[in-house]
């Protein structure tokens, strides 16, 4: 931006320009106003020590006033009295007196005289004066005068007009000038108002409210007189209550007498009823006592178990004995038996114990339906791997084939291993795919990444340490990546499994910690390695309080099993 | 301790007229209370009838004495002449007649017109220099551009809300133009916009004005078009509530309070590219329309609203949210924080 100036020269400038506005430019032939406005000042007193003036001098003065005060400071050398220039003016204005006359009274005067005062040429106009106040002087000088004045009306008229025109400019400059005033204190006065208003509003409002409390004083008088009233016709009622009352209590003496009469005869009724119950305890005590054919029947069945017993043991040993004997005609045989006959006679050795296995897991493990059960917990897992992979799941030690099932009926592929050949027997009954033989053999004859899962339940605790070993590795050489391992087995924290029911089957070798199987997965190289907790006795937990109780209910009570389950990384 | 005594310097036109900006007057003082401030409104004259007028109403705002006060803030023209120490500007417009309007009302102008503009526009620099204000406000960004482009001068822009307290939101039934009917306010861009819209839609048009016999010839004819003069608070309190939209046009408009006073109710705003502050506060298919100013373009606009008033609601309340920032408190404490009396205990 270019330099501007300073706001304090630009404000000078206005000033300037506005106060030269303010003198308005008034008509030359005004001056004749401003003449006849101060018309007093223009006479000055006369010398004091004057005693001769032309009487010319004497009536020059315009107005009345300012001829008289001449004339007294000229004649009598003062300012007129109150009473003298009330009286002179008074006449002088209403043309009654002519000036001359006056002059010759103050002459006239003992003032004047001792003053010895001489107005030159007063004495030719006197009698003039008195000439032509009557006719035929009178009407002439008149006529003359007529005509004068005649011939001032224009001037007069032009006079008038300017003064006209001035007056109304310098109306109309007051006007604005005023207006202006007026606006400039409208402000401040409106401000004054609004402060006024400001305070008058809170007083407003106090007085509203304090009208209020009168009010609402007055509502809570009128409704004490109220209550009053009601309270009073409340007493009316209380008394109609109570002879209503009284009314009750006599009825309900009368149903008291009833009631009495009905419990009497109930009464009766019990005392006979008691004699009825003595008959049946007896009886019922008699039954009690065992027959004579109950105690045969126990007696019967006690001997069919011993008898059980012993066909069970004679089996037993018959088995014993085919042992010896197969132990025997091998020895004895002319020709060794070839290849295929040892190795079916000694596999034969390793199945002498199947039947006893099938018969022991139907009485311990449990009904098909709740193996299934329980194992539908792991179907997520196998489902995880089966899409992870696309590729088959085995099972190790797949037994009845209860898990093979489940999968199956959830449309997962599967196939199992185990040793017993019942089992297999029992599976391939069922259509399910098993394969009779040892399972690490079996694993070590499949590629590398080929299985989507490897699962075995109940079979870590039937082998020894350097075996479980290989099995891991061998599990995690043949799955492929994304595929899972799964083992469960009997869980040694608690301690009823780990001191009595994990010796129920002779071919357990030792408890496993489920922290030892764990951190065996994961040295050997599988990832995400977790354990599942399951099957917890079925007891009412009762949570103690004390400590000690409260462990020995979970150590007691808890869960029996754990599942390891570990996946392979790509 | 004594409250600090601040003065708003108010620039009245001597009739007793009270209208937008009195009421922004009342507003800035209870702001300024709130924030801990003793504040009185000062009114002085201003008349802008010749420009020999104005130039002594710019005489008369620099003589004032508020020696009395201990901070100023100065408003419209030429209440900023002012000489005070501790002084902030929030200015509201300066003379416009001289400034963007001047081609629009003269558009054949004399010397001596011209130099009178130039007067002018060195008066307003000078005085609202830099040297002679703590800081310069003003109340929306035309104001701030025309400041720039015209004196070369920086501003901050601080948006004040409407007085106009207890709106609120109802129905959504008719297109409602409040305001002066003046040419600036392009009611008439507003009518013939109207005359192209099929749906029986109604537009009701508040207020008086100079222009108003020609903007009813206009509209008339068209049962939809409805004038209601001048109505109270309340009643456009009511009018507000339950407006479809809210019509704003003017041409170039300073702040336009009626944007504010919409949103406040809930309502959306159709306004036009060239109406200024409005333009600006409207944010297009959001909070109402920016439409370009010819009346088929509004026209659509509003049919585009009357079929479908839930879409209306929704702008409305965007609208809301976007200007709820703009409240007196801050108002009071921005401009006590400038004067350089920041309330050391803030009333919560």
């Amino acid at each position: 931006m270019t330099d501007t100036p300073d706001l304090d020269e630009l404000m000078k400038r206005i000033r300037a320009e506005i106060a030269a506005k303010r003198a308005p430019s008034i008509d030359v032939s005004s001056a004749e106003l401003k003449a006849a406005s101060s018309g007093m000042r223009e006479h000055a007193p006369p010398d004091p020590a004057r005693r001769s003036f032309p009487a010319r001098e004497l009536l020059s003065p315009k107005r009345n006033a300012d001829f008289l005060r001449l004339a007294y400071l000229g004649i009598l050398g003062r300012e007129p009295d109150a009473v003298g220039r009330g009286h002179y003016l008074k006449h002088l204005d209403h043309g009654r007196l002519a000036r001359v006359v006056v002059l010759r009274r103050l002459l006239k005067s003992a003032e004047a005289r001792a003053r010895n005062v001489q107005v030159r040429g007063l004495k030719w106009r006197f009698v003039w004066h008195k000439a032509t106040q009557h006719p035929p002087l009178r009407s002439i000088v008149n006529f003359g005068r007529g005509i004068r004045h005649l011939s001032r009306l224009p001037r007069i008229a032009r006079d008038v007009r300017n003064f006209e025109a001035s007056a109304t400019q310098i109306a109309q400059q007051v006007a604005a000038e005023a207006r202006v005033e007026q606006q400039a204190l409208a402000g401040p006065m409106k401000a004054a108002i609004d402060k006024l208003n400001r305070r008058i509003e809170p007083l407003a409002d106090g007085q509203a409210g304090l009208l209020r409390r009168i009010e609402a004083v007055k509502d809570d008088h009128t409704g004490l007189l109220r209550r009053i009233e009601d309270t009073i016709d409340g007493h009316a009622g209380f008394a109609r209550e109570v002879a209503d009352l009284t009314h009750e209590v006599e009825s309900i003496g009368g149903d008291t007498r009833t009631a009495l009469d009905r419990l009497g005869r109930a009464e009766s009724d019990v005392t006979e009823l008691r004699q009825q119950v003595a008959q049946l305890t007896e009886a019922l005590a008699a039954l009690h006592t065992p027959s004579s054919e109950l105690q045969q029947i126990q007696t019967d069945a006690n001997d069919l178990r011993s008898r059980v017993n012993n066909h069970w043991r004679s089996i037993a040993d018959q088995k014993l004995r085919l042992d010896v004997l197969l132990t025997e005609a091998r020895k004895r045989l002319p020709e060794p038996f070839d290849v295929a006959q040892i190795q079916a006679i000694t596999s034969e050795r390793s199945h002498l114990l199947d039947a006893f296995y099938v018969s022991f897991e139907d009485r311990y493990r449990g009904t098909r339906e709740d193996i299934k059960n329980r194992q539908s917990v792991y179907l997520p897992h196998a489902r995880t791997a089966a899409e992870a992979t696309g590729a088959e799941l085995v099972d190790i030690g797949c037994g009845r084939g209860e898990w093979l099932e489940l999968l199956r009926e959830n449309g997962l592929t599967a196939s199992g291993i185990d040793l017993n050949r019942i089992m297999i027997e029992e599976c391939h009954s069922r259509s399910l795919s098993a394969t009779l033989g040892d399972a690490i053999e079996i694993l070590k004859t499949r590629p590398d990444r080929s299985l989507g899962a490897v699962t075995g339940f109940h079979i870590i605790e039937h082998i020894p340490f350097d075996i479980l070993v290989t099995l891991f590795d061998e599990v995690l050489r043949v799955l492929k990546p994304g595929g899972m391992v799964l083992f469960e087995t009997p869980n040694p924290a608690n301690l009823l499994v780990a001191a009595e029911r994990f010796y129920m089957d002779p071919t357990h070798l030792n408890p496993l910690p489920s922290d030892l199987v764990s951190f065996i997965a994961m040295a050997r190289g599988f990832s995400r390695v977790e354990v599942l907790e399951l099957h917890p006795v079925d007891w009412q937990r009762r949570g103690y309080e004390d400590p000690m109780l409260d462990l020995l209910e979970r150590k007691l009570f808890g869960p029996q099993d754990y599942s390891i389950i570990g996946w392979k990384e790509s | 301790m004594t409250r600090p005594k601040v003065a708003i310097v108010a620039a009245s036109s001597g009739i007793g007229e009270v209208g937008g900006v009195e009421r922004l007057y009342a507003g800035l003082r209870n702001a300024l209370d709130s924030a801990g401030l003793e504040t009185e409104i000062v009114p002085t004259v201003s008349d802008e009838s010749d420009f020999e007028q104005i130039k002594r109403s710019y005489l008369r705002f620099y003589d004032l004495d508020l020696s009395g006060f201990d901070g100023v803030v100065s408003t419209k023209a030429p209440s900023y002449a002012i000489r005070h120490p501790n002084h902030v500007g929030y200015l509201v417009h300066t003379m416009r007649v001289f400034y963007d309007m001047f081609e629009t009302e003269f558009p054949d102008p004399s010397a001596t017109l011209l130099e009178q503009r130039q007067r002018i526009h060195q008066l307003d620099t000078a005085a609202l220099a830099p040297q002679r204000l703590r800081h310069l406000y003003t109340i929306g960004h035309e104001v701030k551009e025309r400041l720039r482009h015209h004196n070369g001068l920086d501003a901050e822009v601080l948006h004040h809300p409407t007085t106009l307290g207890g709106l609120r939101q109802g129905k959504y039934e008719y297109i409602l133009l409040p305001g002066r009917l003046h040419r600036w306010k392009r009611v008439d861009l507003m009518i013939a916009a109207m005359k192209l819209v099929r749906q029986p839609i109604k537009l009701l048009i508040t207020g008086t004005g100079e222009d108003q016999a020609f903007f009813e010839t206009l509209a008339d004819g068209d049962p939809r078009i409805r004038f209601l003069g001048r109505v109270s608070e309340d009643d456009l309190r009511a009018l507000y509530a339950d407006a479809l939209a809210v019509a704003f046009v003017p041409k170039r408009e300073d702040l336009g309070l009626i944007t504010l006073e919409a949103f406040g109710s809930g309502k959306p705003v159709i306004t036009c590219t060239d109406s200024g502050e409005p333009s600006r506060l409207v944010r297009h298919e959001e909070s109402g329309f920016v439409s370009r100013p010819d009346a088929s373009a509004i026209a659509g606009w509003v049919e585009r609203l009357a079929q479908n008033p839930e879409l209306a609601a929704t702008m409305g309340s965007r609208g809301q949210a976007s200007v709820a920032h703009i409240t007196w408190d801050r108002i009071g404490t921005v401009l006590a924080g400038a004067l350089g009396f920041a309330d050391p205990s803030p009333s919560l």
